[in-house]
Formats: C-alpha cells, structure tokens, sequence
C-alpha cells in the first residue's frame, strides 16, 4: 500500500485534531457551565436583591411620609404633598411585588415563594394600616383629652373667665371700700387660678408630661380654695353679679367633670390613636415585612454566592483542561512532526547532491535510491529519468548546434536584404499616403462647398415656395381687383344708360322749350296785331318768351353737364377697361412669375438633389479615401514593422549564431 | 403719358358724393320758397320791363336767321309761325318754291327765303320754321329758325350800304347797329303768276 507524505501529514494532524475536540468538548462543558452560572445571577439572583432593597426603600418612604403626615398634616400644602409621596411610595412598593413575582417563577426554594406571601399579605394590611391613621390623623378626634378640651372644656373655661372678668369689672365699678377689696381679690384669685389651671391643663395634654398635672391640680385647688370666699362676700354683689357667680359656680362643675375626663384620657395608651395604630399595628406590620424581605434577600445573596462558586470551578476547569490539550497537542504535533521530517529531510539531501552533480556538469553518475513509495520516492524516480533524458538530450543539441550556426549565418544575409527592400517599400507607401490626404482634404472642401451650395439651394428653393405663394396671392388679389372693377364698368354703364334718359328728358323739355318760344312768339305776333288790346296778352307773351327762354338756357345748361357726365362715364369706362386690361396683363405676368418660380423651384430642388447626391459621393469618397489612407497607413505600418521585424530578425539571427555558438560551447561542458 | 395719380382721398370723395346726393335730393323735392322766390323775381322783371319800355317809335319784329344772317320781320306781317315738318316737292315747281306742307288741316307753300335772298338752297326735307304771311295766305316763308320778338325803332335801321348781295339788298329795308337786316316780306315775289299754288 501506497504511504504517502500526505497520508502521513494527515495522520498527525488528525491525532492533533483530535486531541484539540476533545479538550475543546470539555472546555465547552465547563464554558456552558459558567454561562448558565452567570445567567443565573444576572438574571434571577442579582434582580431579585434588587427588588428587595426597592421594596425596603419605598417602605420605609410610605412610613416616613405617614408620620410626616401626622406631624405636619394639618398644613394643607404639606398634607397634599405628603400624601403625594406615600401614594408615589406604594406605587414603588407594587413595581417591586411584581418584579418579586416574576422573578419567583425561577426560584428553586418553597421558603422563598412562602416569605413573598407573607411579604404580599403584610403590605396589603400594611396599606390599610397606614390609610386608616392618614384618615384620622388630622381629625380632632384624633387626641381625645384634646378633643375634649377644644370643644367642651375650653368653651367652659372661657365662659367662666368671662363671667368673672364681668363680675371683676362690676366690682370696680363700685366704690372703694375695704370690704369690697376683699371680695375683688378672692374674685381675681379664681380668675387667675382658673387661667392657670387651664394652662396647665394644655401643656399635659400636648406634651404628656405629669409635672403640668401637678400644677393643674394645684391651680384648680386655688381656684376651689376662692369659692368660699367669694360666696361670703355675695351680699355685697349686685343682683348681675349674684347671677353670674351662680352660673360660674354652675359651669366649674361642669369643668371640674371634664379636667378627670381630660387626665385620663390623656394618661390612656391611646391618647393619640393615629400613633397608636402607628406604632401597634403599623410598626408590626412593617416589621414583618422587613424581616421576610430580609430572608429573602439573604436567599438570593446564597444564590449568589453559590453561583459565583459555580463559576469559579467551572473556569477552574476549564483552565486545566485548556492547558492539559494544549501540552498534549505540542508533544504529539513535535513527534509527528518531527518523524515525518526526518524521511523527507533524509531523502531531499540524497536529491540534492545529484542535483549539484549535475549542474557542475557531470551527467555520468548513478541514479537516486529513496525508500518508500511516497512523493519523494516519485521525486526521485522522475529526477532519474529527467538526468537520463538530459544526457541524451545534450547529445542531440551538441550534434544540432552544428547544423544551427550555419543557417543562422544565411539568414543573416537574408534578413538584411529584406530590410533594405521593407525601408524602400515604408518610403513608397509614405508618399502614396500623404498624396491620399491632399486628395482626401481637396474631397472634403468639395463636399463642404456642395453642402453650402446645396445649403443655399434649400433656402432658394423655400424663397421660391414663398414666392409662389406671394404670387398666387397677388393673382388672388388682382383677380378680386378685375371683379370689382368689372362690376364699376358694369354701374358705369347703368349711370351711362340712366344719363341717357335724362338726355331724352333733357330733350323732351327742350322741345317743351322750343315750343314754347314758338308759341310765346306767335303770341307776340298776335298781340301786335292786336295793338292796344293785345298789350296785356303781349305781356303774357313776352313771359311766356322768358320763361321759355330760361327753359332752354336751363336745357342747355344740363345738356352740357350731362355731356361732361357722358364723356365722364365714357372716360371712366375706358379706364375701367384699361384697368381690366392691365389687371389681365398683372395677371398674366403674375402667370409667368409663378411658372418661372416654379420652374426655379423644380431647377434648384434638383439642384439641392444634385449636390446631395455630389455631396453623398463626395463623402462616400471621402470614406474610401479614408479607408485606402488607413490601408496605406496599415501598409506602411506594416512595413515598418516588417521593417523593424526583419531587423529584429537579423539581430535574432545574429544573436542566434551567437547562441549556437554558446551552446556549442555550454554543451560541450557536459561530459557523456 | 398723363402724370402719375397721387392716392386718392378716398374720404374727401365720399363727401362729395354725400353732398351731391344732398344737393340733387334738394332739388327734387318741391320747395315752395323757391317758387316764391321765382313769382318775386318774376314781378321784379316785369316791373323792370314795364320801367323799360321803349318810347321811341317803332315796331315790334320777328327775328329770325338763315344761315349765319339775321333777320327783322315786322310782326305785324306775320301771321304765325309753325314747325316745319318735312316738305313735299313739286316736280317742276320754281326753285323759290321748296314745297308744299299741312298742318291743322291747312296746305301751305313753302317758299325758300334763301333762294329769294341768293343763298344755298335748302332741301325739302330740312326742318325749321315757317311763318305763315298775312299778305299771303296760304303761303310761308322758311327761315331756319326764329330767335326772339323784338322792339326795334325805326330809327335803328340804317341804310344797308353796298356790301349786301343783290338779292338781298333788294329786299333789305335796313340794317340795325347790330347787324339785324330789315326785310320787308311784302317786298318779296312771293307771286309768280299761278306757279305758286294758293
């Protein structure tokens, strides 16, 4: 069986794979390990210390606003803004259940779930406990001996200082006597020890301290002390005094009832019942709730605490897993390595020396032997064959290197004349290239003067367009003339016609006239005759005369107007007629204008063709001259590279004999 | 070549056209102020004529021309004067005699004034005038025509003088400053013995 080297080479790397997995199984193990350590604590034992200190915290917020409250609640503003805290402070307290609650899905330990119950069930009431002394704390009824001295007693004790102050005030009012004196001092005495009294009564009440209820005691005993004293004196008291006095006495009484009621209240544990339930109920609930969220808290720091442990062995693990693979690997990979190298190394250096004999020259030494049936092996079987193979190979060039240097020697003598004749043949096709380009430019300033020409014949031809165009128009425009000029002929006429009745008119009252004048000079004729008779007819006659005399000067008046109208009219038909005949001629030469615009037209639109198609063979030709220039230049290109090729043929020629000639001389430095 | 026409003022010959129009409707329509007008002028021209009339003697004659002569005819020899319409010869009739012609159921002979007087005669069928003479009815003279009645004294007729033809000076009475020939048709041989039909 076949090793070979890369058989071999993958037979070490896969023991050293193989070694790598498994240290890389065990240090993914212990890597799981750490992740799931740390999972742990990141995501149930950190958040849940957390939660506990939030809850602790907003706890003791709640009760830190609730006793604020107490103090400072009767301020409204403070009140509001206390109340705003606690309620914010609860708020914190459900964030903190809830995440608590989360979180207890993932706890291990039924002792945790039982304290969060219990921590539930402790707030709850908690709650309540506070919103009950919120409720009552700033209410009067609050601190009952307060209570009691604010709307009984202090009432009372007021009505008795006003009382007395009224008898007092009376009393002054009297005259001054001895025995009076006596009385205003006993009554002074009870005012005083009553304000005293009460005094003292406030300050037991607010502070709770007994020495006030000494001083109450001892002030109401002063006061009980004036009684007497003043009740000796009531004779000398005014009917209003008598009265008011009774009605002090009546309400000390009262007083006296109240003061116990007050003490004792006072005295009681729950003189103040919001502190009360502060401090029995709330206080205890709290407590509790503290001391669960303490187990709790603890419970999460061991779980902590065990997964750091966790941790801390899973990367210790990992750490001597690590290191052991990795010594493994090295030991393994060096006497892989290092046995694997050694078989090449050995044979590689048997190669080499071969290989230095023969580039010294010497082709005469015995072939390689490697051991093995790998690449090298191979290697060294083909250096044998490619040594053989080079020794006979230097025997055929020795012999061809002969047979080389003569022919390189001819075409030497070749390539030189071809060069000549190639150099003659680029300076032949130059001259004929640069005669193409004259003919070439000449072809292009034809075509550019038959574009212009037929530039030119386009704008004639559209010049002629608008010629015939103007010219039909003109026709248009006589022809309209030669009708409305025709038409006036033909009004001419009808007035010439219309003249001519006037005319036989005229004529008809000529006659009228002619006759007359006969008629007035036969009526002349007979008044003379007549003599003295006919001298009125004659009268008659002479105007009749005259009337037929203004009648035919009249005739001749409007037969030479009626001439002039008549040679008017004829006169204006000749015109019209001439018009007519010169409108005609307008025409005709317009006829003509239009057939020789249009002839125009048709000469320039050939014309337009006619350079076109001189401009399209100009063109083509240019095309063509362009290819033979393109050619020619191909050719010359040709040629002088040609040129260049059968210089470069030479010198390879040369530099050919030259080399025969060295392998001439470098074969013959190998000995057969 | 008539000189070039300016353009015409096409505006300036509609009103002259318009007031052509207005002018000829003017006198078309009756215009009684007008006809006043002309019985006071008339009146004036009587008056006129009546402050004119002549005083010196004379004698009221027919002017008439033949030709390029005028003539003076007392009027008191004139019998009337008609139109000539047309003339029919009489074959072998004298040359004064141009014809005979009608009118009104009447023949008269038509004499030509100017074969009496020794000027061209006239053709039969020429027009003109015929006055009819009191001295010889049925017989008229033609003349070319009658111009006017007019007052001439007697003073005003001169002697005629040597340069009027024969013919003519021996029927020539006179001749007026303003060349008017007195001719006397009494003079004339308007008789010739039964040529001339009566």
């Amino acid at each position: 069986m076949r090793i070979t080297i890369g058989m071999k080479l993958a037979f070490g790397v896969g023991v050293i794979v193989v070694l790598m997995a498994i240290s890389s199984v065990v240090v993914y193990n212990a890597m799981a390990q750490v992740e799931q350590a740390a999972s742990d604590t990141a995501e149930k034992a950190f958040p849940t210390e957390v939660a506990c200190k939030e809850l602790r915290a907003a706890l003791n917020n709640s009760l830190s606003a609730l006793q604020g409250y107490m103090s400072v609640g009767a301020d409204p503003d403070e009140a509001a803004t206390l109340k705003g805290e606690r309620a914010k402070a609860w708020t914190q307290i459900d964030d903190a259940l809830g995440q608590l609650a989360a979180l207890s899905k993932e706890w291990t330990r039924a002792e945790d779930r039982q304290d969060l119950m219990t921590i539930r069930q402790a707030a709850s009431a908690f709650r309540a406990t506070q919103n009950r002394i919120e409720q009552i704390a700033q209410r009067s009824d609050n601190n009952r001996g307060y209570h009691i001295m604010l709307t009984d007693a202090a009432p009372k004790s007021q009505r008795m200082l006003d009382l007395v102050t009224a008898i007092i005030n009376e009393e002054v009012r009297q005259t001054d006597r001895e025995s009076q004196s006596r009385l205003l001092a006993a009554l002074l005495d009870a005012r005083a020890s009553l304000n005293s009294g009460m005094s003292s009564m406030r300050a037991f009440l607010l502070s709770g301290d007994e020495s006030f209820t000494e001083r109450f005691d001892e002030s109401w005993r002063q006061n009980g002390e004036a009684l007497p004293l003043v009740a000796e004196q009531m004779p000398l008291m005014t009917v209003e005094q008598k009265r008011n006095w009774d009605i002090f006495v009546q309400v000390r009484k009262d007083l006296d009832a109240l003061t116990a009621d007050m003490l004792q209240a006072r005295r009681a544990d729950d003189w103040n019942r919001a502190a009360h339930l502060l401090r029995t109920e709330a206080m205890p609930q709290r407590q509790t709730i503290r001391d669960a969220v303490e187990r709790l808290n603890t419970s999460a720091e061991q779980w902590v605490a065990q997964d750091r442990a966790s941790l801390a062995e899973a990367a210790k693990v990992a750490n001597v897993t690590l290191v052991v693979s990795m010594l493994l690997v090295l030991l393994v990979g060096s006497g892989v390595a290092f046995m694997m190298g050694r078989s090449i190394v050995i044979s590689a250096q048997r190669l080499a020396e071969r290989a230095r004999a023969i580039a010294a020259g010497d082709l005469r030494g015995e072939e390689v032997r490697v051991q093995g049936n790998d690449e090298i092996a191979d290697l060294a079987g083909t250096f044998n064959t490619m040594t053989a193979n080079l020794k006979e190979l230097s025997g055929q060039i020795h012999s061809v290197t002969k047979n080389i240097n003569s022919s390189a020697s001819e075409i030497v003598a070749s390539t030189q004349q071809q060069a000549a004749s190639t150099k003659e043949q680029a300076a032949s096709l130059s001259q004929i290239s640069t005669t193409m380009e004259e003919i070439s430019q000449s072809g292009e300033q034809v075509s550019e003067n038959a574009k212009r020409v037929a530039v030119a014949a386009e704008e004639a031809s559209t010049s002629s367009v608008a010629g015939v165009k103007a010219v039909k128009d003109t026709n248009a425009t006589m022809e309209a003339i030669r009708e409305q000029v025709e038409e006036v002929a033909e009004n001419i006429v009808a007035l010439s016609e219309k003249t001519q009745a006037v005319g036989e008119i005229i004529a008809t009252v000529g006659d009228i006239a002619e006759q007359s004048n006969l008629l007035a000079l036969n009526a002349g004729i007979e008044a003379a005759s007549a003599d003295v008779r006919g001298g009125r007819f004659g009268v008659v006659a002479a105007e009749m005369k005259n009337l037929a005399d203004q009648a035919k000067r009249c005739t001749v008046q409007v037969r030479s107007i009626l001439g002039e109208i008549q040679k008017g009219i004829n006169t204006s038909v000749m015109l019209t007629e001439e018009a007519v005949k010169r409108v005609e001629m307008g025409k005709h030469q317009a006829d003509v204008t239009e057939r020789t615009i249009d002839q125009m037209s048709q000469a320039t639109q050939e014309s337009v063709q006619t350079f076109q198609q001189i401009i399209g063979a100009t063109n083509q030709q240019q095309i063509g001259l362009s290819q033979v220039n393109q050619g020619m230049q191909d050719i010359r290109q040709a040629a002088e590279q040609t040129a260049i090729g059968t210089s470069q043929l030479e010198k390879a020629a040369a530099s050919l004999d030259a080399l025969s000639q060295q392998l001439q001389t470098a074969v013959g430095r190998y000995r057969l | 070549m008539s000189a070039k026409r300016t353009n015409l003022d096409w505006p300036d010959i509609r009103r002259r056209l318009k007031a052509s129009d207005q002018a000829l409707d003017r006198a078309m329509r009756p215009d009684r102020r007008r006809i006043e007008l002309a019985y006071e002028r008339r009146a004036r021209e009587l008056a006129q004529r009546r402050e004119q009339q002549p005083m010196a003697p004379g004698r009221l004659h027919l002017v008439c021309h033949l030709l390029q002569e005028r003539y003076a005819i007392d009027a008191r020899q004139i019998a009337e004067i008609v139109p000539m319409r047309g003339c029919s010869p009489i074959p072998g009739a004298p040359e004064m005699l141009l014809g005979v012609t009608s009118g009104r159921g009447e023949v008269w002979s038509v004499i030509s004034l100017r074969s009496l007087l020794g000027l061209e005669r006239e053709s039969a069928t020429i027009g003109g005038l015929l006055l009819l003479l009191r001295n010889c009815p049925g017989v008229g003279v033609r003349v070319d025509g009658a111009d006017d009645l007019k007052w001439i004294a007697d003073a005003d007729f001169s002697a005629p003088g040597d340069t009027l033809r024969a013919e003519l000076a021996a029927h020539c009475r006179g001749v007026t400053p303003d060349g008017l020939i007195h001719l006397n048709t009494d003079d004339l041989p308007l008789t010739n013995d039964g040529d001339i039909p009566a």
